[in-house]
């Protein structure tokens, strides 16, 4: 994969220099560092806020809340605590589009069995594809991307299906600030790191989408999604995460004791756990930008004292085997000549 | 205590009938002096009585059926799956043979055994359809009744009543138009034509009646009473009625099974050969894909009663000519570990000695 040596990054984050959006000073800090030095602090969000939301939504539904579970040590610790530290009543959702790899899979088995909440699994080939279509065309658009819009509206979806009045994610604090979250869910691509991904998304959908009529309806941005999701279906999108006191070493070892989870065999960055396309979609990120959102996300964490450099690099590179990615690609009937 | 014990104790003095594998159970099962049950004798009446016609349902009925929703929403069906023989060929059947676009739903109340769940999971990959799995608790508190109660209900048509209502709010939530089962002309009493509209087994005829009351009953005393269950229904009537009239779903149930000539014998080898296909270690009885609750289920059945839901469908197999009394009465053999019963008893939190 190609990889950006130590020296070529910010030296207080890990993104490397990309203009015209990313650029160094004298002592190589990039202008996101520097801004975030500048900018005022967002408080963090009170426990005790989080509990006058749940507490507004709480036994008025035939669930009080959906919580998304990828079997990561995010997702899991948030369905932990939805269950255990503030007694809701969740249904557990997870989503398949064919890549979601089967050690993930059997963590969330093992947490909804333990913790006796009602499980909803859905599989589902929709996206195939479009991933299908975004590698062959070599687009540079970040496949993530289009796929958290899909699955936030499938989030919404079922929401309403299972009425569910909250959606609950497992995202940390270095994946979104929570005020910009509660109003635009997940990432906010309109930050500076995200622009030229987020320009190449919105030319892949409108570009290729149109001659493909089962995607006639597939929202072209996060905003219009959320937009036309909330008419049909009011719900709030919140992670505990953003409340919580507690950071990744202290929740890991709960979730480990309590619910018998345990980190996936293989997963990009390092320690996480994300589904097998995931990998064509960094290595391709890379290839196209020379970063990640990976690394947007943990150069977050990196400012805000949640993770030290160290820790964000040595988890960010990490070397992919062509057999290894042929096998993912496999599924959509590709191969690594495609990317 | 060991099955073949069970099994002496509750066929003591019990003739079988010579035809089916009916026991004599009074007041609903008597056997003549010939050996031969009501129940067949009833067949027989029925038999006489509808011309041929009115009996016997065509593919081509089917199709009529299912072009009608064809291509009108984004899945076609809704088919339920356990993972078994019967509802995996109707799945195959209705995405390869009538080319549907299915949704598949597979439900769990805690007792489904992996490898039932592996063999979905390989079937849906297989296919390449969607899948939806429900996995609830919800159920456990009304097995933990039946069992604290000594209730002579038998879980499975409770269960039945849980998991259709289940199956149609699945359906309406995802807005599929007609949902399809894996139902062999067994498990239907009476004619296919009239479950077509009120779905599942007809609990209406001899063989069910004392088996119907005692749930009718338990419902009142037990469920009706408990307020995690207020809203439970308590006869297959409700279930369609809730279905209509809470969740204003308009479709129907139907199995291919009852249209597609030929049995078992004809689509489990294309099964098999299809989508790599195979009986389950463990399952009663043999050669089917029931859950784990079913041991009990049938276990208690035997002992209250003297059969199970099985022997009646299997006893409907014979007299139809689609198995052989042997074959039934091998497969109905109860020579299951207690094990398996202890490993019930303990995800219900319960002691295992009975």
């Amino acid at each position: 994969m190609p990889t950006m040596t130590e020296t070529m990054l910010c030296s207080t984050c890990v993104l490397p220099e990309v203009k015209p959006h990313i650029f160094f000073d004298a002592e190589q800090v990039c202008n996101i560092c520097r801004e975030f030095e500048q900018r005022e602090r967002v408080p963090l969000g009170l426990e005790s806020d989080f509990i006058r939301i749940l507490d507004k939504k709480r036994g008025k539904h035939r669930y009080d809340c959906l919580v998304m579970c990828s079997g990561g040590k995010d997702s899991t610790a948030a369905l932990y605590f939805m269950k255990e530290r503030y007694k809701c009543n969740p249904l557990a959702f997870t989503f398949d589009h064919g890549f979601e790899q089967s050690d993930a899979l059997g963590n969330v088995r093992r947490a909804v069995e333990k913790l006796g909440v009602d499980y909803v699994f859905y599989k589902t080939n929709f996206m195939k594809d479009m991933f299908k279509k975004m590698i062959r065309t070599r687009s540079k658009a970040v496949i993530c991307h289009p796929c958290s819009i899909w699955y936030m509206d499938l989030a919404y979806k079922m929401a309403k299906r299972f009425d569910c009045p909250l959606i609950v994610a497992g995202w940390t604090k270095g994946q979104s600030q929570k005020q910009e979250v509660m109003s635009s869910c997940g990432c906010n691509v309109h930050q500076t790191e995200y622009k030229s991904m987020a320009t190449e998304t919105q030319r892949f959908l409108d570009d290729y989408l149109k001659d493909m009529p089962k995607y006639r309806d597939f929202p072209r941005t996060m905003d219009e999604m959320l937009k036309k999701a909330r008419k049909r279906h009011k719900a709030m999108v919140v992670s505990p995460h953003w409340f919580l006191p507690y950071g990744p070493d202290e929740y890991v070892k709960i979730i480990q004791e309590k619910v018998g989870w345990q980190y996936t065999a293989s997963s990009y960055p390092r320690k996480s756990t994300n589904c097998a396309l995931n990998f064509i979609s960094v290595h391709n990120a890379m290839r196209d930008y020379g970063y990640t959102h990976y690394h947007v996300e943990m150069s977050k964490l990196v400012r805000q004292g949640v993770m030290s450099r160290d820790e964000a690099l040595k988890n960010l590179n990490m070397e992919f085997e062509d057999g290894f990615l042929n096998e993912i690609l496999g599924v959509l009937d590709l191969n690594t000549e495609h990317i | 205590m060991d099955m073949k014990r069970v099994v002496r104790k509750a066929m003591a003095n019990r003739r079988i009938c010579v035809r089916c594998v009916m026991p004599e159970a009074p007041p609903d099962i008597s056997i003549d002096a010939q050996g031969v049950c009501n129940i067949c004798h009833n067949f027989d009446r029925e038999q006489t009585k509808a011309p041929a016609d009115e009996r016997e349902l065509l593919e081509t009925d089917l199709l009529k059926i299912l072009d009608k929703y064809r291509g009108k929403k984004e899945y076609d069906c809704l088919c339920m799956l356990s993972g078994g023989k019967d509802s995996t060929a109707a799945l195959y059947y209705v995405t390869k043979r009538y080319k549907l676009n299915p949704l598949v739903f597979t439900f769990n109340h805690g007792f489904v055994p992996d490898e039932h769940l592996e063999s979905a999971r390989k079937t849906v990959e297989k296919l390449g359809v969607d899948w939806i799995y429900f996995q609830t608790d919800f159920m456990k508190e009304m097995f933990r009744k039946i069992i604290k109660t000594r209730s002579k209900v038998v879980i499975c048509p409770v269960c039945s009543l849980w998991y259709m209502l289940k199956t149609y709010e699945i359906a309406a939530q995802f807005d599929v138009p007609i949902i399809i089962s894996g139902w062999t002309k067994g498990q239907v009493s009476g004619n296919p034509r009239s479950v077509l509209s009120k779905c599942a087994c007809d609990q209406d005829p001899d063989e069910f009646r004392s088996m119907s009351n005692a749930t009718r009953e338990f419902m009142d005393k037990h469920v009706r009473t408990d307020p995690r269950y207020k809203d439970f229904p308590r006869t297959m009537d409700e279930v369609l009625k809730i279905a209509k009239k809470k969740y204003r779903y308009k479709g129907i149930v139907l199995s291919p099974h009852w249209f597609v000539p030929g049995g078992p014998d004809e689509y489990v080898p294309l099964i098999k050969e299809k989508l790599d296909w195979d009986y389950p270690q463990r399952s009663y009885p043999k050669k089917t894909t029931n859950c784990d609750m079913n041991f009990l289920a049938s276990k208690l059945s035997m002992e209250n009663y003297g059969y199970s839901v099985y022997h009646i469908e299997m006893s409907n197999l014979i007299r139809m000519g689609m198995i052989t009394r042997t074959e039934a009465l091998a497969a109905l053999e109860m020579d299951f570990s207690q094990e398996i019963l202890d490993n019930i008893y303990s995800k219900l939190d319960m002691p295992a000695t009975r």
